[in-house]
């Protein structure tokens, strides 16, 4: 009777082993989000902690306008972008948390993109799993989706799997996703640093000047929440430089406009806390950004301006914030160097794609084809 | 409480540990009843009203009927000697009247509430039209009003306990909370299958001890009927509500590939819900009656009638088939024809012999549509099954004649595949009433399937505008056939459990059926945020 129940219970444990390690696999290596987002998340995480002098927290302009490879190249300082498409102040709480639970960064950068949205973007689900799907599970991970609005399904952030099954249809995406994504894992570090760029260039447009307008205009009520509740937790945290920016965009539509006026009101709000505010779309000129040819759309930089920006924010840093580089081990070092070289091939490649093809956009982001070809042009 | 949601099986698996936890073994049918009226409080606490209101009405009035019946018999064995024939007789008769009036007013306030809620509107504006076509002015208002959960199947079940009371075939229920769970019992309440006292009733009351093959049979039944519902029934029903939405722009191929489809999603959606209910049902030790038995295999409209939905085909028979047939209005009819010119003639005579209960089946059919919905194309749909069986019951000794003189060998595989191949063409038909927005609808869908059939046209259509993509086909298709070759095992070994396929095989077969199932679940289940599944079909009804 006894062996008969162990054998029952031997099988009832083999399937549901069987069952969980299936599904935990196909959770990790095929049914989830691959895109340049969750490599860039998964990219911080491999970083060695406590090795990032600068951390930037951010929407997409951060990722687009700032290369942290090519900063190490010019100053030696180490960064990394903690953001990702349409990260919202909402977040920004649990974003900070879970930055200094892995690093200890000289420097904060925040751009506050997130701070100039409406209700709706603050609380959109998207957002909220780019962050939570790509955070590993600890209690700011719990925490964060505990504090979901209403609606959402918490479990499917703990088990991605119930959001993402439907995803084994899409193969090709999933499989490239999974080899880019065991590539960077083998390799222990992102070889981009989460920078993704392209050579597009807006449509034409007359471009506002607003080197020296003030105007402001009020916050979305929750987003004016969101951006005090983080500055306290800023002030809090313990953290003893936080950089508060506005990315350079082009403002060519009233809708632009009247952003940039909200941008304006968050940066007096963030001033008000004792914090930094700079707003780069004021310096234009010194960072030499051209209009026409330095941006891939009204709100991000394109490959040639990420360089410019990089070198810009980049003296700004060393200058205003005394960074003094952390000490990296030899391996790390390596690691950096290695970024740095593969950033350059990277601007190199878009300069001979850019001469083969003057016409063509040109979207590149980290992924397995692209080092490829990248190490058949390193000498 | 959706079948599809975590709260649902949390709330499964409580009630399953509660029920074999109960330390009162007389008293563990209290904990089912507890957990369904949780359920149905949870589902839809409105509607509590109504099943209660059922619940008291037709237990007080079985208990009512049973005593006149009592008190009667007592009273004519009192008064035997004393009493003539004709005294008893009337005294029968008085207490037949008492005891009909008791049925009747049981009958009339549930069956009222039914008609009133689903058919009010209906019946309203059907009379308004026709008072508008005479001419006058008056019209009944129309109401906003809201289906209780599962009041077709409940009402049918008390129904049918209470004229069994009335028959004298089961004993009336004295403790008002044992008749409260035969009623509200939670794995049936939703889409049935409606049990009859008989079948279920001991069965809810007996303590029941936990079986390891019981529960797996169970949680095997639980997991087919959750690979029907959320990998194929809720996968088609997107492409099934994107055409019949505006089938006008769908040419008659999409239209034949849709009606094609929801013969596989109603057939897996209800199966799987029944499976989901029995299983559960069957983990705590009670046989739900099934409700499916290979239904698109069968030969004739008539057998399909008794493999689909065989709760409701037996409800009907039972309770109004035999009562229309054996009338003597009915069997007086027959006989009138017997006796006339055409009852003298072979065909006539069997005609004359056979009216009662083609009459009859064609009433049930009517009602079986009625109770589907307050539609004229539910009508239509009862209608068309009738007639198909009151034609065959009728024109039975032609069709011996013919395949007589066509030489068919009715039991060869040939013709048992073209009578399966009609019989299913017949319940598409059927089907294209159920899906049409109405009965003009219907008729247009129908005439679109014969008039406007461009192959390429409607695959294209059904590829690239129903909301599925070639992968859900496919995954369709794969479920499709999984379910053909478990039907197929299932109807050669007159297997009904699906954890009896398994009997007597290697466990290795077993347990990688079990992962397959579970992972299609995981893998191909339609669930999840940014997924809709549908409730289950026969919910509404």
């Amino acid at each position: 009777m006894k062996k008969l129940w162990l054998k029952r219970g031997l099988k009832i444990f083999s399937l549901l082993l069987a069952v969980l390690l299936s599904a935990g696999l196909a959770q990790i290596f095929y049914l989830r989000q691959f895109d340049k987002n969750q490599l860039r998340m998964d990219g911080f995480y491999l970083e060695e902690e406590n090795t990032l002098d600068v951390v930037i927290l951010g929407a997409s302009e951060v990722y687009t306008g700032f290369s942290s490879a090519l900063a190490y190249d010019s100053f030696g300082f180490t960064s990394y972008p903690y953001s990702f498409e349409s990260n919202p102040a909402s977040l920004w709480k649990s974003e900070l948390k879970e930055i200094l639970t892995h690093q200890t960064p000289q420097v904060l950068v925040v751009e506050i993109n997130g701070a100039l949205y409406n209700e709706k973007d603050l609380y959109k689900e998207a957002s909220n799993r780019y962050l939570i799907d790509n955070m590993p599970m600890s209690q700011n991970k719990i925490d964060t989706i505990r504090s979901l609005k209403s609606g959402e399904d918490p479990l499917s952030y703990y088990f991605p799997i119930i959001k993402y099954h439907g995803k084994w249809m899409h193969v090709r995406t999933n499989i490239l996703g999974a080899i880019d994504t065991i590539t960077m894992q083998r390799r222990g570090y992102s070889l981009l640093k989460g920078m993704t760029s392209n050579t597009g260039h807006p449509k034409e447009a007359e471009v506002m000047d607003v080197s020296s307008d003030t105007s402001e205009r009020e916050l979305d009520p929750e987003a004016e929440a969101c951006l005090r509740e983080f500055l306290e937790e800023c002030q809090n945290s313990g953290i003893q430089q936080v950089l508060f920016v506005r990315f350079p965009h082009r403002i060519t539509t009233e809708k632009e406009y009247q952003r940039y006026q909200r941008s304006n009101r968050a940066g007096r709000i963030v001033t008000e806390y004792g914090f930094d505010y700079l707003n780069m779309e004021k310096v234009g000129d010194e960072l030499g950004l051209d209009m026409e040819k330095d941006f891939y759309n009204d709100e991000h930089l394109n490959v040639y301006g990420q360089q410019k920006l990089t070198a810009w924010l980049g003296q700004y840093l060393m200058e205003h914030y005394s960074l003094t580089p952390c000490a990296l081990t030899e391996k790390g070092q390596q690691q950096w160097e290695e970024s740095a070289h593969y950033t350059q091939l990277f601007y190199e490649y878009f300069d001979q794609c850019k001469k083969e093809n003057s016409d063509e956009v040109i979207k590149l982001k980290e992924s397995a084809s692209l080092l490829k070809k990248l190490k058949q042009m390193d000498p | 409480m959706s079948y599809t949601t975590i709260a649902f099986f949390i709330f499964v698996a409580v009630t399953v540990l509660a029920y074999y936890l109960f330390p009162v073994k007389k008293y563990k049918w209290t904990v089912l009843l507890a957990a369904s009226y949780v359920f149905y409080f949870f589902t839809g606490f409105r509607y509590a009203f109504f099943i209660l209101f059922t619940t008291i009405s037709t237990w007080g009035a079985a208990l009512m009927a049973e005593r006149i019946s009592r008190v009667s018999a007592d009273c004519l064995k009192t008064h035997k000697k004393e009493w003539s024939r004709e005294e008893r007789k009337a005294h029968k008769k008085r207490t037949q009247r008492k005891m009909k009036l008791v049925l009747a007013a049981a009958l009339v306030a549930n069956l009222g509430i039914l008609v009133f809620l689903k058919y009010y509107n209906f019946l309203a504006g059907g009379l308004n039209d026709l008072l508008g076509l005479a001419g006058l002015e008056f019209s009944a208002p129309l109401m906003k009003l809201f289906l209780p959960l599962g009041i077709s199947f409940y009402t049918f079940q008390s129904m049918g306990y209470m004229i069994d009371v009335y028959r004298g075939n089961v004993e009336a229920e004295k403790n008002p909370l044992k008749f409260a769970l035969f009623i509200a019992f939670f794995p049936q309440i939703i889409q049935g299958p409606i049990g009859s006292w008989e079948q279920l009733a001991h069965q809810l009351f007996t303590p029941h001890s936990p079986e390891f093959k019981r529960i797996q049979y169970g949680l095997e039944l639980i997991l087919w009927g959750y690979f029907k519902k959320l990998v194929i029934a809720d996968r088609a029903v997107t492409a099934i509500q994107a055409v019949t939405a505006d089938y006008t722009q769908y040419n008659g191929t999409a239209i034949g590939f849709t009606v094609l489809l929801y013969a596989l999603q109603l057939y897996a959606d209800f199966s799987a819900g029944i499976d989901i209910s029995r299983g559960i049902a069957g983990m705590m030790g009670i046989d739900m009656a099934d409700n499916f038995r290979r239904p698109y295999f069968s030969r004739s409209i008539n057998e399909y009638w008794r493999r689909w939905h065989i709760t409701l085909g037996a409800w009907m028979k039972n309770y109004l088939f035999y009562p229309l047939a054996m009338s003597p209005l009915f069997l007086n009819a027959g006989k009138r024809m017997k006796k006339s010119r055409l009852g003298q003639t072979s065909f006539g005579a069997h005609v004359a012999k056979v009216l009662p209960t083609s009459i009859a089946s064609l009433i049930v059919f009517l009602m079986v549509g009625i109770w589907h919905g307050a539609n004229g194309k539910y009508i239509a749909f009862g209608l068309w099954n009738g007639l198909i069986i009151m034609m065959s019951i009728l024109l039975k000794p032609v069709f011996d004649k013919m395949t007589g003189l066509l030489r068919i060998n009715r039991e060869s595989g040939v013709y048992r595949t073209f009578q399966m191949v009609r019989t299913f063409i017949i319940v598409l038909i059927g089907y294209v009433f159920d899906i049409a927005p109405d009965f003009a609808g219907a008729m247009d869908m129908m005439r679109r399937t014969v008039t406007d059939a461009g192959l390429s046209v409607g695959m294209n259509q059904v590829l690239n505008t129903c909301g599925l993509l070639k992968a859900d086909y496919l995954v369709l298709l794969a479920g499709m056939l999984i379910m053909l070759f478990v039907s197929v095992i299932q109807e050669k070994r007159s297997i009904d459990s699906i954890g009896g396929l398994f009997e007597g095989k290697p466990f290795i077969l077993q347990w990688c059926a079990v992962f397959c199932c579970i992972m299609s679940i995981i893998v191909f289940g339609i669930y999840g945020p940014g997924y809709n599944p549908a409730d289950f079909v026969y919910m509404q009804f």
